[in-house]
């Protein structure tokens, strides 16, 4: 080893290679170190930070979907007139404003048999909710994809009243 | 390593300043990097926990809360307005029926800090309190003086009152409240129970239009509303 010689012969012969030997040196310390931190970051720290972030939106997304949804139903029971002269008709027509993409991928919301899923190609990041809605509410029904306008739309029909989601 | 090639390395770097004086510098600036990452990566973990909420389950505690106080809900009379009778007779059947959280989430609501549901066992989890209004509706039955008047001024305000007709009633033909007719029969009302709408916001006056009315010839039953402010709490803990 280059170190092993004395510091004469380092100094009369092969003093040229020193800086040779210690340019390898660096090079190799400086790739391993890259590499482990490179390793580190995307081998660990940053898949996990993606799927946390991503965890969060689809709770939030589908938590402000559900409220978007419930809070789009009027009440149309008991507003102190009798039934038959009450609520005759309704035609909501509400916007959602949800994100594009979740952890990169496009997914769906639906809403079905009372309850309103968020479909998501990674099933960690699927989301089932239970929907509070008046007993007027006879179905829940639609689907959409994330890139499109979301309309929560609100009809009577004869049975009751329907909601849907309606991509635009 | 030993002591010997460390210290012969370490006099070349003295002598020259030259060496692999490089090399340390190098591993200095590699652990300070090391430093500063892992500092970043915990202040950005200690961000991530920080911001972690439970969206999902103060969203359903919302929609509990907001069903239950919801003009059309289990427990409502009217906006806001809880039924007591219905509160009392509320149970975790009842609160399972309005679907508003999922079956394995444990729910607790709460009236006027007094537990009126309990599914599961609740710890912790997300609260959401509304402020409500528990009405109890008591009919009272008068019987009030018509010697020599025809006008009786209802105590207290009431949605609905029975007007109840004695057979010794005489001939009423009309029942006015607030002036307007909520009872006629051109040839005397029958005598019996009839059951009259008022307005819930003032107190209703009711006169008699016919003859020979007396003190015990009608009785009126009203509903007036005994209410008290409550905090409805509804804790869910999924």
């Amino acid at each position: 080893m280059t170190s092993q010689t004395t510091p004469q012969a380092l100094g009369r012969d092969d003093r040229a290679l020193s800086s040779v030997v210690g340019k390898t040196l660096e090079l190799g310390l400086l790739a391993l170190f890259v590499g482990l931190l490179v390793s580190t970051f995307y081998g660990g720290v940053l898949p996990e930070y993606r799927a946390s972030a991503a965890n969060s939106v689809a709770d939030r997304t589908t938590a402000s979907v559900t409220t978007e949804v419930e809070d789009a139903v009027p009440a149309t029971g008991d507003v102190s007139v009798a039934p038959a002269d009450g609520v005759q008709s309704v035609a909501v027509a509400h916007e959602l404003d949800v994100p594009r993409t979740i952890r990169g991928d496009p997914y769906r919301l639906r809403l079905e048999l009372g309850s309103l899923v968020l479909d998501h190609r990674v099933d960690e990041l699927s989301r089932r909710v239970p929907l509070a809605l008046p007993d007027a509410v006879i179905r829940v029904e639609g689907e959409v994809r994330s890139g499109e306008t979301v309309v929560v739309v609100v009809e009577s029909t004869d049975g009751g009243l329907v909601v849907r989601l309606e991509g635009r | 390593m030993r002591g010997g090639p460390r210290t012969g390395r370490r006099e070349a770097a003295c002598r020259g300043g030259r060496g692999q004086a490089n090399l340390l510098a190098l591993v200095a600036a590699m652990v300070a990097l090391t430093t500063v990452s892992t500092v970043a990566v915990v202040v950005a973990n200690g961000a991530l926990d920080d911001a972690t909420r439970d969206p999902i389950e103060r969203q359903g505690a919302n929609a509990l809360a907001d069903r239950l106080v919801a003009a059309d809900g289990a427990l409502a009379a009217r906006e806001n307005v809880l039924n007591e009778t219905r509160v009392e007779e509320f149970d975790a059947d009842a609160l399972r029926a309005l679907d508003a959280v999922p079956p394995d989430a444990d729910v607790r609501v709460r009236v006027d800090g007094e537990t009126v549901v309990e599914t599961g066992n609740v710890a912790g989890g997300t609260t959401v309190r509304r402020v409500a209004l528990v009405v109890d509706r008591e009919p009272r039955t008068v019987t009030p003086g018509l010697d020599g008047r025809d006008r009786v001024t209802l105590p207290r305000r009431t949605p609905w009152v029975i007007v109840a007709f004695a057979p010794s009633a005489g001939e009423v033909r009309t029942v006015r409240a607030n002036g307007r007719v909520v009872l006629h029969d051109p040839d005397s009302l029958a005598a019996g129970e009839y059951r009259v709408n008022v307005s819930r916001r003032t107190t209703p006056t009711l006169s008699f239009a016919g003859d020979d009315l007396a003190t015990g010839a009608v009785e009126l039953t009203y509903a007036p509303a005994d209410s008290r402010k409550v905090v409805l709490e509804v804790t869910v803990d999924a």
